[in-house]
C-alpha cells in the first residue's frame, strides 16, 4: 500500500530533526535556535520545493519545565495536553518559539507539522558533543578502574534526588521510527499535533548505575 | 540514484537522533518506503563517517550552517 503511494508522486517529506545549539544562557539559546535555524531551514526548503509535505520538529522535556524543578510544579504524568509552564520561566523555553514559528509558517500552506517530545535518548552517534553523557561516563569510569582497580566502589557522581528521579529514556530507533511514522501518516496527525515518545517504563539512575559500573568491572553504589 | 518517491531531509544528521533517522528511513516501515534520504549537518561529516549501509538513496551534505 505504501509503495504504491510513494511511487506515484515525487513528493517531499521533511523530517526536521531539531538541530540544537547549546549556548551559555537561556536568552541567547532562545534566540539562536528558533529564530535563525528553524526559520532559515523552513524558508529555504519552501523556496526550493513546492511539494513539501510535512515537517517533524523534535523537542523534548524542557517544555514540561524539567529545567526548573524547584520553581515549576512538575506533576507526572507529563502528558501532551498540559499547559505551557508559567511566566517568567516560560520565556526561557525555545521549544515554544519553534512550535509557534511552525504554526505561523504553515498557515495557508500545503505542508503540516507535528512535534515529538522525547526525554533521554539512548543509542549510537557517529560523533560526539557536549550532550553525550555516555562518553563522559565511559571516560571517567575507565580512569576510575585504572586508578582504584577492579571491584572498587564508585559513588554516583551527582545528587541523591537525581539518583532516584524517574525519567523516560528511549532507544534512538524507537524515536526515529515514531518520527517516520508521523511523517508518513499525516491523516492520523493533525497540523500542530504533539506527541511524547517513550519506550517502556520510566527508569532511574539507581536502576542503571550498578549495571553501567559492572561493565567496567566496578561496583556502583 | 532513485529520483522517485518521497524524500526525507534530515537536519542535524550527525547527532544521536538524526543519525538514527537516516538509518531507519532506509529500512522502516519497509526497505523501499523512501526514495531519497538526505542528511544535513553543520560539522564535517560524510558517508564514510556515518557507518551506514552503502545505499544509493542516501546522501550526506555537511557544512550546512543555518545560523
Amino acid at each position: 500500500m505504501f509503495n504504491k503511494l510513494f511511487l506515484s508522486l515525487p513528493v517531499e517529506i521533511v523530517n526536521r530533526y531539531l538541530a540544537y545549539i547549546q549556548t551559555g544562557d537561556f536568552q541567547s539559546l532562545r534566540k539562536v535556535n528558533p529564530e535563525y535555524i528553524l526559520q532559515t531551514a523552513i524558508k529555504s526548503i519552501s523556496a526550493l520545493s513546492l511539494n513539501l509535505e510535512v515537517v517533524i520538529l523534535q523537542t523534548g522535556g524542557k517544555g514540561y519545565g524539567l529545567e526548573f524543578p524547584n520553581e515549576v510544579k512538575i506533576q507526572p504524568p507529563l502528558h501532551e495536553k498540559l499547559s505551557r509552564i508559567p511566566l517568567p520561566w516560560r520565556e526561557n523555553i525555545f521549544y515554544y518559539d519553534q512550535y509557534d514559528l511552525l504554526q505561523r509558517l504553515s498557515k495557508g500552506k500545503k505542508w503540516t507539522f507535528s512535534e515529538i517530545r522525547p526525554d533521554g535518548i539512548v543509542g549510537f552517534g557517529p560523533g560526539s558533543n557536549v550532550m553525550n553523557m555516555g562518553f563522559g561516563i565511559a571516560f571517567s569510569l575507565t580512569l576510575y578502574r585504572e586508578i582504584y582497580g577492579k571491584g572498587a566502589e564508585v559513588p554516583f557522581p551527582s545528587r541523591l534526588h537525581g539518583y532516584h528521579t524517574r525519567h523516560t529514556d528511549k532507544f534512538q530507533n524507537i524515536l526515529a521510527q515514531m518520527e517516520i511514522f508521523f511523517a508518513l501518516n499525516r491523516d492520523k496527525c493533525p497540523n500542530g499535533s504533539s506527541f511524547n515518545c517513550g519506550d517502556g517504563e520510566p527508569v532511574t539512575w539507581a536502576q542503571v548505575w550498578p549495571g553501567i559500573c559492572s561493565y567496567f568491572g566496578l561496583s556502583g553504589v | 540514484m532513485a529520483q522517485t518517491g518521497k524524500h526525507a531531509l534530515i537536519f542535524g544528521a550527525s547527532g544521536i537522533s538524526g543519525w538514527s533517522i537516516m538509518n531507519q528511513t532506509l529500512q522502516y516501515p519497509t526497505s523501499t518506503a523512501l526514495g531519497r534520504v538526505t542528511g544535513l549537518s553543520n560539522r564535517p561529516f560524510d558517508k564514510k563517517d556515518a557507518f551506514l549501509p552503502d545505499d544509493e538513496r542516501l546522501r550526506i551534505v555537511s557544512g550546512i550552517d543555518l545560523t
